[in-house]
């Protein structure tokens, strides 16, 4: 009896430091891919010093900010102010229990995937709230009530974008839903969600671009037209919590665009070929989900490089006026196509 | 006209735009391993020429900013119908931290004494007195040679 | 010499019974106290200061809606205060030049006839100590308010003044008057978009008033970049003063010096060489080019597409490396000389020229595939900022900002300058006057100015680039000029008063168009929210250089 609860916290502790693991390894590359990226599209360079290619330049990064003085405000109302990167940090590892990059490997394959990620992911709006009251700055408290106007508008949509994938594969596990679209028309057109929801693959996209705070729904992130965002009071470490948070959530939000719409891990021609092959197999739907995953994150990027902020009454009448009808639109044609 | 709304919704042509840019080669240059070539017109730093310096001080009289100075480096004689005259010598001393590189200096004078060099030129030192260029750094001696009068 | 045969021509084409002379003649008899024609299409004329108002309200009906400029001279036994007024429809400048006491300088402000008064009159009574009755806020414009002394008055004399410490904090405490707040209304705020601007306009200083996120009342501030330039003008050479001008609006310098040198030109009476105007107009254009390049790359970046700023600063480099060819200099080119321009273009430089008219409009084709599809930006300037045409006019606002109210007026087709009536071109006007519609004109507008570098390479003629009339110490004879061009920003002037004796100007005024349309900008921009303000002013383009000098 002991022994097995052993076993299982054992397992439990291994599966979060793998997660963690794999979290902080795809942010530290995705500091250095951003900067070449963005370098590109400006047609420079980008970080090309600090070890071949810049590669070594998010160690450099993360050595500058450990080295910096932590400054706090006078007013600062400390047990907030101290609180909140440590909250961000938390709740944006948490949804990332709930998704697998390959079959079974997940971190809890619980039977409610997707509304655990849907709760999980509003709570983050709690950190950008505690960090801009914490701060005692008008400034900061201004971006952090935008910010959390912008997160609030735009989790309605998202989370009403899932109901029609979980509606065709009557399950809420995050795991049925990748092998629900392992199929393939043909043996090579692969039949994924995003073809069975367009309308849906829309909205979802550009809501999980307005909650990760990117360009074009900027309002947290740099708001240097006037004001410059919840986290001016911070420095030194606590400034690279926050950072660290911000990229994690850009890793989930492609992480779960994948899971949801891309499938997973499952590719039409090789998943098949590799599916007898035992241990092989894990590490070709690892390989095969990340390379998706990184797709994402380049378009993303891309759409950085490109577009300009939207201002902040156009991004919530994008919300509820645009994006809101959309997804119950597409609520209500999936229900009449799956009845009939 | 709803068909021009959609196509400027998905920000397609934008897009394509800035993925055009990700192929093309960067238009940056490493600095201090490659080193931009500068037009021969280029301002950059005045080198003076001692042996064609007259010592007439237009340089001095038109800099704007009141950067250049005469001083006086020896004394030379002439004879002229048995006599000497003395004539003290002058060379122009630059106080490159006021210099605006307008170029009127150079325009001005007579002999073309005063001309630019156009390699690359990295002015920045560490000091402020550094910056003051005396008549033999501009004429490209290392140090100064001492009160030779003139030839 | 020069002098009384000039002399003689004026009174010839005066006794040609000048229309709008006769006019003001039969209505104000013995106040008009001396006229002349200085140029055509410039009439001068000399009143009392205490005749001002009644000439200029009649003036207003006459058609002389464009108020230029509003200058104060200090001849030392009395004051001046020359007034320059445009009248669209008849295409004709007045200047009024309305003598005072010098011990008590009082004249009646314009501001009820010509709201663009507002900033010039401050500008004077700070700089001379001239007071305009009337106006309604009358306070020190680029010194600090607890400056001490008239800099621009013969008699100052620099000191060390210990003025800005005390005094000047308690003077943004209050905010301005707004009514109380109502039951359920916000408080409002003061709020300073501070010198150290976050996009690149320069030192400019908004003291905005927010209801909530509305905008309630802006005051600019500006003084911050003030170096005197006026006054240095007083006490260096007129070769000497010309490396200075640069430094006035530093985006496009060429244009600076050319408004300057047309007007000493025109107080020697000297005739340019034929190349060299040519080339003057080329690089005008050039630096229209740049100028315009570098409006688009900051408006980007101001919206947060930063791509576009990298693009823009890549397509001006290929005009600053032309320009590094010919003048020595990317920026500051200190290039054209009294009587032309100081050397001949290198060789090889045309061919440049020409490959570079070829490369630009391939270039300025994405910026139009990017800007024009693209819905966020296209909502983010649409209907922000509008400027209606009559309260352009009456704010003195010129250049791409009026033309984009639907006002075609260009300096270089209504009073042409150099050779510019030889070339043909395009006046391009939007009929919206939103921020999008300022932009839309920038834009077109290079490619205007690359029609007429190709007109004017094609019909470059041989020959030198200086005028051998010009002398080696320049010493006009008594009189004013006033040059006006059209600078990128608008319409600039430089109104140069020479006293015959000796070799500085004795009093130089330059009129910048950012000036004037700045101080428009609090008239028409309340009422929105900060970011679209922010986005408004920068499509006001502004240089911090020439509105401070």
């Amino acid at each position: 009896m002991v022994n097995e609860m052993l076993l299982q916290v054992l397992q439990g502790l291994i599966a979060v430091v793998a997660v963690i693991l794999f979290l902080s390894l795809n942010v530290l590359f995705l500091t250095w891919m951003e900067r070449k990226v963005i370098a590109r599209i400006h047609v420079r360079y980008g970080p090309n010093r600090a070890g071949p290619y810049g590669l070594l330049q998010p160690i450099a990064d993360m050595l500058k900010l450990l080295t910096k003085e932590d400054i706090v405000p006078e007013r600062a109302d400390r047990l907030v102010y101290n609180l909140a990167p440590v909250v961000a940090f938390l709740f944006a590892l948490m949804p990332a229990a709930a998704i697998g990059i390959g079959s079974g490997l997940i971190a809890a394959d619980i039977g409610v995937g997707v509304l655990y990620i849907a709760a999980v992911a509003s709570l983050s709006t709690l950190a950008v709230l505690m960090a801009a009251w914490g701060s005692n700055n008008k400034y900061s408290l201004l971006g952090g009530m935008r910010t959390a106007a912008q997160s609030l508008s735009y989790e309605i949509p998202l989370v009403l974008s899932m109901i029609g994938i979980v509606a065709i594969v009557g399950s809420l596990s995050t795991q049925d839903i990748v092998a629900a679209q392992s199929q393939a028309w043909f043996g090579i057109i692969p039949k994924w969600f995003i073809f069975y929801q367009p309308l849906a693959f829309i909205v979802f996209f550009t809501a999980v671009v307005a909650e990760m705070g990117r360009i074009p729904f900027d309002l947290p992130e740099s708001e240097s037209e006037l004001v410059a965002g919840f986290h001016t009071e911070y420095s030194g470490m606590k400034f690279a919590m926050f950072m660290f948070a911000e990229y994690i959530h850009f890793v989930v939000g492609s992480a779960l665009v994948v899971t949801l719409f891309l499938g997973g891990w499952h590719l039409p021609v090789i998943s098949p070929l590799v599916a007898e092959l035992g241990w092989v197999k894990y590490l070709v739907q690892v390989a095969i989900f990340v390379a998706k995953m990184y797709l994402v994150i380049f378009v993303l990027m891309w759409v950085r490089g490109t577009l300009t902020r939207t201002k902040v009454d156009h991004v919530l009448s994008y919300g509820w006026k645009g994006l809101l009808p959309l997804a119950l639109a597409n609520v209500v044609i999936t229900g009449v196509v799956l009845s009939i | 006209m709803l068909k021009q709304k959609l196509k400027n919704l998905s920000h397609i042509l934008p897009m394509s735009v800035t993925f055009k840019h990700l192929f093309r080669p960067p238009i940056t240059i490493q600095y201090p391993e490659q080193r931009d070539v500068m037009k021969p017109r280029y301002r950059a730093r005045q080198r003076l020429d001692d042996k064609k310096c007259i010592s007439c001080g237009s340089c001095a009289r038109v800099c704007p900013n009141r950067t250049i100075q005469m001083k006086v480096v020896g004394i030379e004689e002439k004879k002229v119908k048995d006599r000497v005259i003395k004539r003290e010598k002058k060379h122009p001393e630059i106080y490159l931290g006021r210099c605006m590189f307008c170029g009127l200096c150079v325009e001005v004078c007579p002999t073309g004494a005063l001309s630019w060099q156009n390699e690359p030129v990295e002015l920045a030192e560490y000091t402020r007195e550094e910056l003051f260029y005396p008549w033999w750094k501009l004429a490209g001696y290392e140090r100064d040679p001492g009160g030779e009068g003139g030839d | 010499m020069a002098e009384e045969k000039a002399q003689e021509e004026v009174e010839e084409q005066e006794e040609a019974k000048h229309e709008l002379l006769e006019e003001l003649r039969s209505s104000f008899g013995e106040k008009i106290l001396q006229a002349r024609l200085l140029r055509p299409r410039r009439l001068q004329v000399r009143i009392k200061g205490e005749d001002l108002y009644p000439v200029a309200e009649f003036l207003k009906g006459a058609g002389f809606d464009h108020l230029s400029c509003i200058s104060g001279v200090d001849y030392q036994e009395h004051m001046e205060a020359v007034y320059h007024l445009w009248s669209y429809s008849r295409r004709e400048l007045i200047q009024i030049n309305a003598e005072l006491p010098r011990d008590n300088p009082e004249i009646a402000s314009l501001v009820p006839l010509y709201r663009a008064a507002d900033w010039h009159e401050r500008e004077a009574y700070d700089m001379l100590g001239i007071v305009f009755k009337g106006h309604p806020n009358l306070k020190r414009m680029l010194l600090p308010e607890t400056f001490e002394g008239h800099p621009l008055r013969k008699d100052f004399k620099t000191q060390p003044m210990s003025w800005y410490l005390e005094g000047e904090a308690e003077m943004w405490e209050t905010p301005v008057e707004v009514s109380p707040p109502e039951d359920g209304e916000t408080e409002v705020m003061v709020l300073n978009i501070g010198p150290q601007h976050p996009s690149t306009h320069g030192v400019a200083r908004l003291v905005t008033t927010l209801s909530g996120e509305t905008v309630v009342k802006i005051e600019p501030v500006i003084g911050y970049l003030h170096r005197g330039v006026e006054k240095i003008a007083e006490m260096r050479t007129y070769q000497q003063f010309l490396p200075l001008t640069d430094r006035t609006d530093y985006i496009s310098s060429i244009t600076n010096n050319l408004a300057y040198v047309l007007a000493v030109e025109e107080l020697l009476g000297v005739r340019v060489p034929e190349r060299a105007e040519y080339l003057r107009v080329i690089l005008s254009e050039l630096q229209r080019i740049a100028n315009h390049l570098m409006f688009i790359a900051a408006f980007g970046a101001d919206l947060g597409a930063w791509t576009v700023m990298m693009y823009g600063f890549r397509e001006r480099e290929m005009v600053l490396d032309l320009m590094e060819q010919v003048s020595g200099q990317r920026l500051l080119y200190n290039f054209l000389r009294i009587g032309g321009l100081k050397e001949d273009v290198p060789p090889g430089w045309e061919d440049n020229l020409r490959n570079f008219l070829r490369v630009l409009p391939e270039r300025l084709a994405d910026y139009e595939t990017y800007f024009f599809n693209n819905e966020i930006f296209i909502k983010r300037c649409e209907g922000v900022g509008v400027l209606e045409p009559e309260l352009a006019i009456d704010l003195g606002v010129t250049g791409p900002m009026l033309r984009a109210s639907g006002v075609a007026r260009d300096v270089r087709r209504d009073d042409p300058y150099s050779i510019y009536d030889r070339f043909d071109f395009e006046v391009v006007t939007e009929e919206a006057g939103d921020t999008l519609a300022r932009f839309k004109v920038r834009f077109r507008e290079i490619f205007e100015s690359l029609r007429i570098i190709e007109q004017a390479l094609e019909d470059l003629p041989e020959g030198e680039v200086r005028s051998p009339d010009v002398p080696k110490v320049i010493r006009p004879p008594r009189g004013e000029a006033y040059s006006r061009i059209e600078a990128p920003k608008g319409e600039l002037a430089y109104y140069v008063v020479s006293d015959g004796k000796s070799t500085s100007p004795y009093r130089l005024k330059i009129r910048s168009p950012a000036f004037c349309n700045l101080s428009a900008f609090p008239h028409y921009a309340t009422g929105e929210i900060i970011p679209d303000m922010i986005v408004n002013f920068a499509s006001v383009d502004i240089v911090m250089g020439e509105i401070d000098r």
